[in-house]
């Protein structure tokens, strides 16, 4: 069973849809070396390979929708998304035993949320910087409404906001107050 | 509020680093006398001018950086690497 | 009748069609569509608006702009009502209420006016000097009460404030015909260009004039994609070219909906260059009685003509330092105003031949007194060498010369010089990152400002260095010939506006009521510097800021003490530039948003158990879970009896939890801590004390193994931030070769912890797996187990001195947890308890809190720790620090227990201990204290020096003028020998 937001976890507002997914699994891949023998057990067992300074990436394509994402988050750490919680399961255990680096499970620590619509850009300009908001392939990890978020885009038309769990009230509540200023121009 | 350059994030503003104070201070031994275990403690220099001090971006990679900063214009004439000899500076 | 409406077609940003009412101190009052309130006010023959600040002086509006130091009113009703906002800048709408302010029980009949009887008590600085005797502090209450200006609504501010990034190449500060020059060609050179104007409309000057060029040059600006932010003010330059701006979106004093709007807009815009074209504000004449109402600026009476339709008297004298006078008097004629003389106090020589053309110019003439107090009735013009003529009059115009706005340019680190010939100070060169254009660099002149201004931003919007500004001398003879309709060259000016020798109070600044007598006494008392002469008179500490006054200032500061202008400089140019309100500093951090707060994964399920919360740090937590009608003291006790006597249920998530993995984790971590973690097998725990360089206790934790190369680390909720990052640091900056990764983990994990004699009973009965019971899993050990498929990570330990079991889960399984917990609480009689509760019991228990009962000076020693220490051999974080003498000093406080003599006085915490009442050296602190439900009394924790060997001593506790007498014990107050905890 799991925990649930206390209030109404979808915003919306003109050109602005932000929703939270309670549904991701997240680990984080640590290793001491990006070109290493960990580097080469998340290229075989993910299907990708790590992504490089501030980028991330979905794939592999064949996985379909239980595709994972990865994000590069500092230069010994990327963190993998998944919906898929049996794949998630089996790569975690699988990577398990890869040397030069674990896994951590980080499930149910970060709250991921989706964020869409035209006026995106928007919206992280009212909480954080110039440099916070990510371009397609990319996940900048920044101070976003005083807190530290990873955001990251890896589709079209969608940036994920990931920040740890404790603080996504706070972080709700300011897009919320942000999204509900909008129609002033 | 400066602007700093983080090698791997870029140009980030001020408020998302912490500042470590001088860079390059030699850590000494168990074996050092007293007084030179208070000068790493406490003494440091205060230029009016450039200052070579250690940031991490805690908002961010999490990573440490040194920079090369005048302390009168903000001006950053350098940012390299933790481990990295200070550069000459003209 | 002296000011009143203008026929159209004066007035250009008026509607004449629109009417609006509105309220001034009471009266009803009508103006157009697009008036401030300081033009309906003067077309309503409104002159006296205020009080002055010290001296209760009646006072007028005295300007048309931002810089107005004495036309300031209260607006709005209610939550709504804002202090001290300027006439000259609130647009009238519909049922606007504006009031004076500084006045009591009206500005036309001000009570403290009488002040001005003795005026000769409070000359600048009188409060170093006068109302000291007996006592400073009997007079300090009156004199605070009549200190300010307006009065705040005393409510919370219902509206909201937004805050928004931006970054562009070319930023563009002032939408004048400079700044849209600027912004043209820096677009048309391909820069991203952005443009800040702080009026509803930019075109600046250009605009009320009528001007085509402004509209042309902002429609070229649209077109090219300049980035056009009208009612944008930038009140400051930060580092490295941040330049902050305040958007006004809803004005002062307006009725906006209930439920709050959104007022105000911060941009906070990141530029690579950025171009000043602030202008100039005008300088006022100094003269006896300067300050009367119906005395303002030239160029403000010009604009409320033109931009208003609103002359602000019939029969106008120009006293005059400039030859704008001149552009100024003929404007005012155009639209049928009577301009009686222009009294030019410049010898002929600087008057510029082709300027009177008609108008009466009594050239080397001074005024020598004002009179009318409430308004101006007349004036006596001194000409020198001859004789005064008295000319009646109603209105009495300054030009004085101009001040160009180089705020930002200082801000930004520029330099100024003086230029005499015009006697102003302009940017010398360019400032880091920014140049000026237009008036705010000196270019007067229409054209050649424009040329300027274009040249400069091409040239930044292509990253080459910004041509100089066509100024001096010279300059202004060569661009003689391309001035445009009204917009004079800067001309010549003598530095000093007033006479010297002319009786009569003449004030510098109009706002705090400083006179040149002021700034006399200030030379004389020798606060001769700049900054001395600003705090000691006052003078540019209004909210004004001294736009109005500080050249003059300077300048009669330099004649009192023969330097030059140059020599005596300007004060310290500092953000903002003009005032802000705190909401637009603040943002969205109101209320819940403040600062950033931490909720535990099943705060919803202590609610609906009845939580009291309370912030505890970051964290929003459980302080005790009241039942109705007691109190938060009370249900501390209450959980912790029961916890003693049963078991009790508690949400320790917020406890930090670091995973460190590596081949080196186990040596980093003896490197880390007081304590050796490399010798812990796996599943054992140990506690361990972790210090700064300085030896300082910084955090404590157990220290847990997982795995050959994987340890699990609580540390304080508190300090998990602040040990994750320390210990990056000794990674990254010092152990670099080190394999250790270090993941904090804390919001992964929630931890429930079940403490108390049936604490196993409890878990057994919700389903457990037996080989987690007391029997065969010692204290001080962690298994990783699961409960239903959910991982769990079970530790032993106690921070309440009973059974405990720490169970770690994935945070999205707490509240289940919780839930199925309580199903079984009743059969054990079992309650919740809250952070109150285990304060208590571990006071009991003599177990510390660091930062509690630790500070920046304690050492592991002073906490009983010495003996951990002696038995490494290996270093650790801190270790030399502890071979200081100071570090072995056998005075130094350490940690006791203290119990009241009478058992019942709760030892106040912070209370001090000493031989005698205070004054006396102190020896020492209470640290914590609570009643003790267990013992029927109070308990608490001190740091005394010597404390360990003062056992059994009665010491004495101070707090507030009382004395308790208490006894020293050696802690824990119950249980000793932590039969409890180990069976």
């Amino acid at each position: 069973m799991a925990d649930t937001l206390t209030r109404e976890a979808t915003i919306e507002a003109d050109g602005l849809r932000v929703s939270v997914d309670l549904a991701v699994h997240i680990a984080s891949l640590r290793y001491f070396n990006a070109d290493g023998v960990f580097a080469a057990a998340v290229r075989s067992v993910v299907g990708m390979a790590l992504p490089g300074v501030l980028q991330a990436a979905m794939g592999p394509a064949s996985w379909g929708a239980g595709a994972f994402t990865l994000a590069w988050r500092s230069p010994t750490e990327t963190l993998l998304l998944g919906v898929d919680g049996e794949r998630f399961s089996n790569v975690v255990a699988a990577l398990a035993d890869a040397g030069e680096g674990c896994v951590v499970d980080q499930s149910g620590g970060f709250r991921v949320l989706r964020v869409c619509g035209e006026r995106v850009f928007d919206l992280l300009a009212r909480l954080g910087g110039s440099a916070s908001a990510p371009k397609i392939g990319e996940g900048r990890r920044s101070r976003l409404a005083d807190v530290t978020v990873l955001a990251l885009c890896v589709r079209p038309e969608e940036t994920l906001l990931i920040v740890d769990r404790v603080y996504a009230e706070h972080l709700l509540t300011w897009i919320r107050e942000t999204a509900a200023d909008f129609a002033t121009p | 509020m400066m602007q700093l350059n983080c090698p791997w994030c870029g140009p980030r503003d001020e408020n998302e680093f912490a500042c470590g104070g001088s860079s390059h201070i030699a850590r000494p031994g168990l074996a050092a006398s007293d007084q030179v275990w208070g000068e790493y403690l406490f003494f440091r220099d205060n230029p009016k001018g450039v200052h070579r001090e250690r940031w991490r971006h805690v908002q961010g990679c999490g990573q440490w950086f040194n920079v090369a900063r005048h302390t009168v214009t903000h001006e950053v004439l350098s940012v390299y690497a933790v481990t990295d000899a200070p550069p000459k500076l003209g | 009748m002296s000011a009143q409406r203008l026929k159209a077609p004066a007035g250009a940003w008026i509607d004449r069609s629109r009417r609006v009412t509105f309220t001034f101190n009471g009266v009803r009052l009508t103006g157009f569509q697009g008036d401030t309130l300081a033009a309906a006010l003067l077309a309503n023959d409104v002159r006296l608006v205020g009080r002055s600040f010290k001296l209760h002086r009646p006072r007028g509006i005295y300007s048309c702009g931002i810089e107005e130091p004495t036309g300031l009113v209260d607006v709005g009703r209610g939550a709504r009502r804002t202090a001290n906002v300027r006439a000259t800048l609130i647009p009238i709408h519909e049922n606007l209420v504006a009031q004076s302010v500084n006045c009591w029980p009206s500005v036309g009949w001000d009570l403290a006016a009488l002040i001005g009887g003795f005026a000769a008590l409070l000359p600048a600085g009188f409060y170093y000097k006068t109302f000291k005797w007996p006592s400073w502090h009997l007079f300090e209450p009156t004199i605070r009460r009549m200190a300010g200006l307006g009065r705040g609504s005393g409510q919370s501010d219902p509206d909201r404030y937004e805050e928004v990034a931006a970054e562009t190449d070319v930023l563009i500060v002032g939408g004048g015909v400079a700044g849209l020059s600027a912004a043209v060609a820096a677009a048309q050179a391909g820069a991203k260009t952005t443009l800040l104007a702080s009026g509803a409309i930019p075109g600046g000057a250009l605009g009320w004039r009528g001007d085509v060029e402004a509209t042309e040059l902002l429609e070229k600006a649209r077109r090219l994609g300049v980035r056009l932010h009208s009612r944008t003010m930038a009140f400051g330059i930060y580092d490295h070219n941040l330049v902050c701006a305040c958007e006004t979106i809803m004005p002062d004093g307006s009725d906006a909906a209930s439920g709050g709007v959104l007022r105000e807009r911060l941009w906070k815009i990141r530029a690579r260059a950025v171009i000043a074209a602030t202008g100039a504000f005008e300088r006022p004449m100094v003269f006896p009685d300067n300050d009367r109402p119906g005395v303002m600026l030239a160029g403000a009476a010009e604009k409320y003509a033109h931009a208003f339709g609103v002359a602000c008297g019939q029969r106008v004298v120009i006293a005059a330092n400039s030859d704008s006078a001149y552009a100024v008097a003929k404007s005012l004629r155009d639209v049928g105003v009577n301009v009686l003389a222009v009294v030019d106090r410049r010898p002929p020589a600087m008057i510029r031949a082709d300027s009177c053309d008609g108008v009466r110019a009594i050239a080397g003439a001074a005024i020598g007194s004002v009179s009318g107090t409430r308004a101006v009735r007349g004036c006596t013009v001194i000409p020198l060498g001859g004789k005064p003529e008295r000319l009646q009059c109603d209105l009495i115009l300054s030009a004085g010369g101009h001040a160009p706005t180089v705020h930002l340019h200082s801000q930004a680190g520029g330099k100024l010089r003086w230029l005499d010939e015009s006697a102003m100070f302009v940017p010398d060169g360019p400032a880091p990152g920014m140049a000026s254009v237009g008036a705010c660099a000196g270019v007067f002149s229409r054209g050649a400002a424009a040329d300027h201004a274009a040249e400069v931003g091409n040239a930044l919007a292509r990253g080459l260095a910004p041509p100089p500004a066509p100024i001096g001398g010279a300059s202004d003879e060569r661009v003689r010939g391309t001035m445009g309709r009204g917009v004079s060259g800067a001309g010549r000016s003598l530095p000093g506006t007033h006479v010297p020798g002319t009786p009569g109070k003449q004030f510098v600044d109009l706002q705090n009521d400083v006179t040149l007598d002021d700034v006399a006494l200030a030379a004389r008392e020798n606060y001769r510097s700049v900054e001395h002469l600003k705090r000691y008179t006052t003078t540019g500490m209004g909210t004004d800021q001294g736009k109005t006054s500080n050249i003059n200032a300077l300048v009669a500061m330099g004649e009192c003490t023969e330097r030059e202008p140059a020599q005596v400089g300007t004060t310290r140019f500092r953000p903002p530039f003009s005032p802000v309100t705190l909401g637009l500093i603040a943002g969205r951090r109101v209320g819940a948003l403040y600062r950033p707060r931490k909720h535990l994964p099943a705060h919803a399920w202590h609610e609906a158990h009845g939580a009291w919360f309370e912030d505890f740090g970051d964290w929003r937590r459980p302080a005790a879970y009241p039942l109705a009608g007691e109190s938060l003291e009370a249900a501390a006790q209450r959980e912790t009896a029961i916890v003693r006597k049963t078991a009790g249920l508690f949400d320790g998530s917020p406890l930090g939890k670091l995973e460190v993995f590596g081949p080196d984790a186990a040596r980093f971590l003896d490197l880390m801590y007081v304590g050796t973690m490399s010798t812990l097998a796996v599943g054992q725990a140990r506690y361990g004390l972790l210090l700064n360089e300085n030896g300082t206790v910084m955090d404590d934790g157990i220290v847990a193994r997982l795995g050959e190369q994987h340890y699990w680390l609580n540390t304080s909720s508190a300090g998990v931030d602040r040990t994750a990052a320390s210990f990056e640091e000794w990674l990254q900056c010092e152990y670099v070769d080190f394999k250790v990764a270090v993941t904090p983990v804390t919001s992964r994990w929630a931890n429930v912890t079940v403490a108390g004699p049936r604490a196993w009973d409890w878990l057994a009965a919700a389903g457990f797996d037996p080989a987690l019971a007391p029997d065969s899993m010692k204290h001080m050990t962690l298994r990783e187990s699961a409960l239903d498929g959910v991982p769990l990570r079970v530790l032993r330990a106690s921070f309440s001195g009973e059974l405990g079991y720490e169970v770690n889960l994935p945070a999205d399984h707490a509240s289940a947890l919780l839930e199925r917990l309580w199903a079984y609480a009743d059969r054990y009689g079992a309650a919740l308890y809250g952070v109150e509760a285990l304060q208590v019991m571990r006071v009991e228990k003599g177990y510390i809190h660091i930062g509690t009962d630790t500070d920046g000076t304690t050492l592991p020693g002073d906490i009983g720790f010495a003996r951990a220490m002696d038995r490494k051999a290996a270093e650790f974080v801190g270790r030399r620090s502890l071979l200081r003498p100071a570090a072995t000093d056998p005075d130094r406080l350490q940690l006791v227990g203290l119990t009241p003599a009478d058992g019942k006085t709760l030892l106040p915490v912070g209370a001090q201990i000493a031989a005698s009442p205070p004054p006396a050296l102190t020896e020492g602190h209470v640290t914590s204290s609570y009643l003790s439900p267990e013992l029927g009394r109070p308990v608490a924790l001190a740091m005394l020096t010597r404390g360990s060997q003062r056992t059994g001593e009665r010491v004495r506790v101070h707090h507030l003028g009382t004395t308790i007498e208490a006894d020293v014990v050696k802690p824990p107050f119950i249980d000793p020998a932590g039969k409890r905890v180990h069976g």
